[in-house]
């Protein structure tokens, strides 16, 4: 169970690093709007 | 020097050890609650920072005077039927210098009192996130002393205590998943539900109002989890070291999974979201980074990152005004952390412990569940019937007006900026 928790842990960051490289940049027009819609703290 | 001088002087040095890091852990506890103040602080507007900050420094001291007078008896004395201590230890009578062999053998009886004081502290305070901006201090206060009496105390001494039922079901909560986040969570829940919106939700633009102060807060939060978690060993030893490795990896992953989640949702990689994802992550490891090996608390901060975030978006749905998220977060993170512990505990990083459903033993994930869904409803029902004594006897509102002042200047009569 070990090796299969290791796998997946791996698995998992790698996702994320991945998808840090695909999601686009951030553009400063976009969290503009997002925030003007905001009700809640935690959404940012 | 003879053996037995030489064990003797063994023995000493690990007192010595264990009591300094269990007074360490105390003092880093203690510095949490400030944390949270500058962690909610930050996320409301500026004309209410300064009634923010004050619900967790009164609480602070609020709760300090409670746990000595009755607090501690109530939640760690000797039980009475596994539901609640008896009141024998109240004003810490008969708590003294000498190790209380039940609890900790190694450290002063005092020592695992004060670091028991700073979770009693902080647990409640942690609730004020739900009602803030609205809330009357008053009604803060009295609402504050019961639900640590009656909510907080016996459900640390159910879970925690020698005799405590839940404890003696054989339930794991290795630093308060169950006791302090799950309680304060589903607590916050209610609150919220009971006081009803903010004025002005959904109209004004209700924005956090300093990220700095947050961000610093949250920093302040995860410093001081070390001392939550790994003080939870109460010995300076391999299993500190464990929940300390845990925790600190579970905060990681939990801030890496926020950002990316809300990355892919709001288009950009937010700094709050890396402040809320570590807490998420922090609450989801409590009740396991005794129990379950550093890989695993991967996958328990992944899951609190990833949850927590899913549960703002539902409680946005549901409209419910939990104006600082404390459901999403630590109700939400808290029952994936205790349910996650029934997966992912191994008895090979600690055989005081048990398996869990991953290392072949389902029988603790159904024990975790079923607490689980006792400790919600006995949260959600006692925190309920204390709103409603406490809206009876001071009102729980502000009234409208007073709350588009702002609490500071309504509460306090103090500004928090002179701009």
């Amino acid at each position: 169970m070990d090796t299969v928790i290791l796998a997946a842990s791996l698995i998992s960051f790698f996702a994320l690093v991945g998808s840090w490289l695909a999601l686009p940049h951030a553009s400063g027009t976009t969290m503009g709007v997002a925030h003007a819609h905001m009700d809640s703290a935690l959404v940012a | 020097m003879s053996p037995d001088e030489l064990e003797a002087a063994v023995k000493a040095a690990q007192s010595a050890g264990d009591t300094a890091w269990v007074l360490t852990s105390a003092a880093l506890v203690m510095l949490m609650t400030p944390g949270l103040a500058l962690f909610y602080g930050g996320l409301v507007r500026p004309k209410n920072v300064l009634s923010t900050l004050m619900h967790s420094f009164f609480i602070l001291g609020l709760i300090s005077v409670q746990w000595v007078l009755w607090g501690y008896s109530l939640a760690f004395g000797p039980s009475i039927g596994g539901v609640i201590g008896s009141l024998s230890w109240v004003g810490l009578n008969g708590v003294g210098m000498e190790p209380n062999t039940d609890y900790a053998a190694t450290i002063p009886h005092l020592a695992f009192m004060a670091f028991q004081m700073m979770f009693a502290i902080i647990t409640p305070a942690l609730i004020t996130g739900a009602f803030a901006e609205r809330k009357r201090f008053k009604a803060f206060v009295l609402f504050s002393l019961l639900w640590a009496t009656f909510v907080y105390a016996p459900l640390a001494h159910w879970v925690w205590a020698v005799g405590g039922w839940i404890r003696e079901l054989g339930a794991l909560d290795f630093a308060g998943g169950l006791v302090v986040h799950i309680s304060s969570g589903v607590s916050a829940l209610v609150a919220a539900t009971v006081l009803g919106h903010r004025v002005g939700l959904g109209k004004e633009k209700m924005e956090p109002h300093d990220l700095t102060m947050t961000v610093l807060g949250a920093g302040i939060l995860w410093f001081g989890w070390f001392g939550f978690n790994a003080g939870s060993a109460l010995a300076a030893n391999g299993l500190a070291a464990l929940a300390m490795t845990t925790t600190n990896t579970a905060a990681a992953m939990g801030a890496l999974a926020w950002v990316t989640v809300a990355w892919a949702h709001k288009g950009h990689p937010s700094v709050l979201g890396v402040a809320a994802g570590a807490v998420a992550g922090l609450v989801a490891i409590t009740p396991a980074a005794g129990f379950v090996t550093p890989t695993s608390a991967i996958l328990i901060g992944l899951g609190g990152g990833v949850i927590c975030y899913f549960a703002i978006q539902l409680r946005e749905k549901l409209r419910v005004d939990d104006a600082l998220d404390v459901w999403a977060v630590h109700g939400v993170g808290g029952t994936w952390g205790a349910l996650a512990t029934g997966l992912f505990a191994t008895t090979a990083v600690n055989p005081a412990g048990k398996d869990g459903l991953l290392y072949g033993n389902p029988s603790l994930f159904f024990i975790q569940l079923l607490t689980v869904v006792v400790v919600w409803i006995f949260c959600g029902v006692m925190t309920f019937v204390i709103l409603k004594i406490v809206d009876a006897v001071v009102g729980l509102r502000v009234p409208e007006q007073e709350e588009v002042l702002g609490l500071d200047i309504s509460q306090h009569n103090e500004p928090a900026y002179q701009l």
